[in-house]
């Protein structure tokens, strides 16, 4: 938000790199196409020359202008790869940040649709394409038009206007085949593409239990069919692709000869030939290069609309129940909740207040709508509170949370990224985390899969923690933990000053019975015993 | 460099691991050989083509000069029939090329697969984020090398021996210019490759760091904001995104530095020519014993100087292409090497009967490793519950992993026994429930039925029931045919843990593995699977890991891992 002014400022430089990379990429290639022009009307001239007996041919300006084309050729050459490159790498890194903004930017519900091997290739691939359509497509194109029109001026200049209209006709043909072609088909191959990095992101994780079941074939099979699958809209795509090169090709030669051929009628001499021959093979074989852009376009066309829009929405996109909270200095609560009835229970509505610095502790059997409740007061505080002082109004700690690949100590950094290792082993060492060994160094394996539920548990409740939030929401904040641990952690969760908890529990212990900072919600009874 | 072709059976790390990686290479190129070498072939043809396509045009010219239109109407006719072979011949060879470019990235992949997704034992131990890569990006690295490369082998001598003799021919002087600045190419050659040594194993780094971030992100995106660490996370993802942009500009900065030489050496000689051509069409010098050029053979030449150098230039730039793959294919090894041989289906316990488990001496050590990670020795009676506990990272996984057969011990036996039999570890033989379900993206019914596809509706209906999902088939939109996605979307975590019990139950195994079945679950959740699993080992063998007491506290024994030594806990209740 503080750098709203940046990413225009860079959005600038960006766009002004990429042109003056087009700008070089023109200026290489028409020199390219100048030096093959002149240095075949040179000799033609020289061979002219000496054929007559008296000529006035001087030999040092045009051999100039070669060497001076020659220079500016390889100059441009390597600049514009520069230049170019390092624009569209740049748009590569801000598709990229820009999919993950709009990934985080999402609703709530809709994000738990996202795929992540969906959205890996996306971020990967296609924002590569997306971004590279400056050096695959924008550029050919642009350098396309520039020389045709170059040239055709060059050749209508040096000899008549008739050539000079067959040569551009011939550059628009290749230009309009070249257009119409790309299709379906590299779309095609993308879905397979990113169908075939999906399933494998799954079927790695999958394969322990599937192996065991002895589905490992069909699981290998699953996998197989998807590659074949991309191998062959690839085929398909390939196929058309280079049907194009050959039309396009094959138009060029046909416009090659023909612009040859009128020239000839019109041309002084045959240096002009030569010169109107190799100017217009210079500007066809740049044309030719037209199928490959047109292709790239697609392709880009089709990336960038995948990073724009979302995910493939949730069959399951869980609806929170209606619910009033409200958060104040005094502490929170919240009102007209309907817990709907159940077989041994009937529906009733609730509501409860809960003072700052104390816990509010739900209990209920299985599927008594515990973890429901929870969650729709998560997200009511949360739009019902900002936080205040720099600290969050709500933070919910979720039985499958996630920790990211690293050390314990980077995870913790992501909610408070002011400590040091020496802080977090301290709180570590506070959640008896540092008895099995885990320091603020501990690698915590892809997914956190080194630890043990019971860690992991404590390290998502040490996270949160480390957040300091107004309103602390956990689920089951004892499961995997022996009587002592979790005794342990509950006081840890009873004795935060400013914070209000609300925990959800099977049952009260006995350590928290006694305390009276706790306020207890059964959801199993009729009465409400908020006592 | 064909010469290491059948060094493949070299073992890693050995003295000279880049020429080992070089052989691993070349012949990762062998499904699409037979395409690139008709690929060269037609790319000679097409060189051949042009030569004529340039005399032809140059004979026109000629032509002109003379004002013969005979001549000049004969040229244009053999200029636009060789010009469109030319292109039909480059059309062939680039399909051709395409075609093995395929082959060989499909062979890749179908090696990556038998790698990634055995049906014997897994040795790699690759992560989901670099499997997708070397799979998708890194197999089509390598194969997009050889399409450009292996076509040149055979193309490239013959178009510069072509080029080479046709300007001896008509002129030879010319030619000796061309033989002298081929002494000079070697150089460049070896310039080319010594830059492009340089920053390509950083690209792949940061590639491999980049991937494994963005996947990261995505998968814990709702932690990321329940954190308030999105805008951090996404910090750490630009800098890991430019680190790769730094590392591939530093890799392109020198692929263009040395293209840019080459190029100032080949304009540099096509100026000697050209010029030495001019002067001599002036009658300025004259070499002696040199046949008087004119302009049709002082065109010609001009005009096939460039294509002598053009085998070359593809040559150099593909010094930056070829360590690229060197890269990947040094990746894909690296996941490839050691895989196992598909084994046939062995004979599998009979399901009536509960199965037995012993290990005998059993060590177990990481490939690099110094020290063991596993040394157990113990049986597990048919029927009974043991629980396996012990420290994170102390190896219980690991251990449940050779019980079965998912890897192989280094040292020492597992053995499946039954009353009557006693063998080795078969991948199919026992069910595994473990910390992190997975579920496919297929609808609940295939999911279930994965481990034995021609389950009937009845015993599907009986593993639902078994396993306690009746409530959450009922709520899904579609019942049975609802499609899971990746994840579990769609259903909780352990609702996923029961389908996936479900499925090891159709499967009928007598030996249940589970590795901590209830991670990553609320104590509610927690209950259910528990209760799934005592209904559906009813009479079986499980051996189970874990560090829930609730668990634990109902196994007939608890044996516990410390230091990677197997030992008794003592008995705790006998059933």
């Amino acid at each position: 938000m503080s750098g709203s002014r940046c990413p225009n400022v860079r959005s600038r430089r960006a766009r002004s790199l990429a042109t003056t990379g087009l700008v070089l990429a023109v200026v290489a290639e028409l020199s390219s196409v100048g030096l093959l022009g002149l240095s075949g009307w040179f000799v033609s001239a020289c061979a002219v020359a000496g054929a007559s007996t008296f000529s006035s041919f001087s030999y040092i300006a045009p051999s100039g202008e070669v060497r001076a084309f020659a220079m500016a050729r390889i100059a441009g050459n390597y600049s514009k790869r520069l230049v170019l490159h390092a624009a569209a790498l740049r748009r590569v890194a801000t598709a990229r940040s820009d999919l993950f903004d709009r990934a985080a930017a999402t609703d709530r519900t809709q994000s738990e649709g996202l795929w992540s091997g969906d959205l890996l290739d996306r971020s990967m691939a296609d924002a590569d394409s997306a971004g590279m359509a400056l050096i695959e497509s924008t550029a050919p194109v642009a350098v396309t038009a520039a020389l045709t029109v170059g040239g055709a001026l060059a050749v209508a200049a040096s000899t008549a206007i008739a050539p000079a209209a067959v040569l551009a006709a011939g550059a628009v043909v290749m230009a309009v085949i070249a257009h119409r072609r790309p299709g379906a088909a590299r779309e095609a191959e993308q879905n397979t593409r990113k169908a075939l990095r999906a399933e494998l992101v799954t079927a790695v994780d999958a394969w322990t239990e599937m192996a065991s079941l002895g589905a490992a074939e069909q699981l290998a099979a699953r996998t197989t069919a998807r590659f074949t699958r991309l191998d062959r809209a690839r085929e398909a795509a390939d196929r058309r692709r280079y049907r194009t090169t050959l039309i396009t090709g094959l138009t060029g030669a046909a416009t090659l000869t023909a612009t040859t051929a009128t020239g000839a009628g019109g041309a002084p001499d045959a240096a002009m030939l030569v010169f109107v021959a190799l100017m217009s093979l210079g500007v066809l074989t740049q044309a030719e290069q037209l199928a490959n852009a047109a292709e790239a376009r697609a392709t880009a066309t089709a990336a960038h609309r995948r990073l724009t829009t979302n995910g493939p929405h949730t069959a399951s996109a869980t609806t929170v129940p209606g619910i009033r909270s409200w958060s104040t200095e005094q502490g929170i609560g919240f009102a007209d909740y309907l817990l709907p009835p159940m077989a041994l229970r009937p529906g009733r509505v609730l509501g409860a207040t809960v003072a700052r610095g104390t816990m509010l502790v739900v209990t209920g059997r299985s599927g008594s709508g515990k973890s429901t409740l929870l969650r729709a007061l998560a997200s009511s505080l949360r739009q019902a509170a900002e936080g205040r002082d720099g600290r969050p109004a709500v933070v919910a700690v979720a039985a499958d949370d996630y920790l990211f690949t690293g050390t314990l100590g980077s995870n913790w950094r992501l909610a408070d990224a002011a400590l040091n290792d020496d802080e977090i082993d301290e709180r570590l060492a506070e959640l008896r985390l540092s008895d099995s060994g885990l320091t603020a160094k501990t690698s915590v394996g892809p997914g956190g899969r080194q630890l043990s539920g019971g860690e992991l548990r404590r390290v998502y409740l040490g996270r949160a923690l480390a957040r300091h939030p107004h309103v602390l929401i956990v689920d089951e904040p004892t499961t995997g933990l022996d009587d002592r641990t979790a005794r342990h952690v509950l006081g840890i969760l009873t004795n935060l000053p400013d914070t209000t908890v609300v925990i959800a529990l099977h049952d009260v212990p006995a350590c928290l019975k006694s305390s009276g900072h706790v306020t207890r919600l059964p959801l199993d009874h009729t009465s409400q015993e908020a006592r | 460099m064909t010469t290491h072709e059948t060094d493949e059976t070299s073992g890693p790390g050995a003295v000279g691991e880049r020429p080992d990686h070089d052989a691993w290479l070349t012949a990762c190129a062998a499904p699409g050989r037979h395409w690139f070498g008709l690929s060269g072939t037609l790319r000679t043809l097409e060189t051949l083509f042009t030569i004529t396509r340039w005399g032809a045009l140059a004979w026109t010219a000629q032509g002109a000069l003379d004002r013969a239109t005979a001549h000049e109407t004969w040229g244009l006719a053999a200029f636009a029939v060789t010009s469109a072979s030319a292109v039909g011949a480059g059309w062939a060879a680039g399909t051709l090329a395409e075609r093995g470019g395929r082959a060989v990235s499909t062979g890749l992949r179908r090696q990556l697969t038998g790698a990634l997704l055995p049906t014997a034992g897994r040795i790699t131990e690759a992560g989901p984020a670099e499997a997708a890569w070397a799979v998708v990006d890194l197999a089509d690295d390598v194969a997009d090398f050889h399409a450009q490369v292996a076509p040149l082998r055979r193309s490239a001598p013959l178009s510069m021996l072509a080029v080479l003799a046709v300007t001896a021919a008509v002129h030879w002087p010319a030619a000796i210019v061309l033989v002298l600045t081929t002494a000079l190419l070697p150089l460049n050659m070896r310039l080319a490759g010594l830059f492009a040594q340089h920053g390509a194993d950083r690209q792949l780094a940061a590639t491999r760091h980049l991937n494994a971030v963005v996947l990261d992100s995505f998968r814990g995106m709702r932690t990321l904001r329940e954190l308030g660490a999105v805008g951090r996370r996404g910090r750490t993802l630009t800098t890991a995104a430019e680190r790769l942009n730094k590392a591939t500009t530093s890799v392109l900065r020198r692929a263009f530095l040395s293209g840019m030489i080459m190029d100032v050496v080949i304009t540099f000689s096509i100026a000697v020519n050209a010029t030495y051509i001019g002067l001599s069409l002036l009658n300025y010098v004259h070499v002696p014993h040199a046949p008087r050029l004119t302009l049709f053979t002082g065109l010609l030449v001009l005009l096939v100087c460039p294509m002598y150098f053009a085998p070359m230039r593809a040559r150099a730039s593909a010094f930056h292409q070829r360590e690229r793959a060197l890269n990947a294919a040094g990746t894909i090894r690296d996941i490839v090497e050691d895989t196992p041989a598909a084994v046939a289906r062995a004979a599998r316990p009979q399901p009536t009967e509960a199965v037995g488990v012993s290990l005998t001496q059993v060590r177990f050590r990481y490939g690099g490793a110094d020290h063991d990670t596993i040394h157990a020795d113990a049986d597990f009676a048919p029927g009974t519950w043991t629980a396996i506990t012990g420290a994170s990272g102390s190896g219980k996984s690991t251990l449940l992993s050779l019980i079965a057969g998912l890897r192989l011990p280094s040292a020492g036996a597992v053995r499946w026994q039954t009353s009557l039999v006693r063998l080795a570890p078969t991948l199919g033989g026992c069910a595994w429930v473990g910390q992190q379900t997975v579920l496919l993206d297929a609808t609940v019914r295939d999911n279930i039925r994965l481990g034995r596809p021609d389950a009937t509706e009845q015993q599907i209906r009986k593993a639902v029931d078994a396993a306690g999902l009746n409530a959450v088939i009922g709520r899904l939109p579609e019942g049975l045919n609802t499609r899971l996605g990746e994840g579990g979307w769609g259903v909780s975590t352990g609702e996923a843990r029961r389908i996936a019990i479900a499925r090891a139950f159709l499967r009928g195994a007598r030996l249940w593995l589970l590795d901590e079945p209830t991670a990553h679950l609320d104590a509610d959740s927690e209950r259910e699977v528990i209760e799934a699993l005592r209904r559906v080992t009813d009479g079986c063998t499980v051996i189970v890991a874990t560090h829930s007491f609730t668990l634990a506290a109902a196994a007939d024994l608890v044996l516990a891992i410390d230091g990677g030594l197997l030992h008794d806990a003592g008995l705790v209740n006998a059933r």
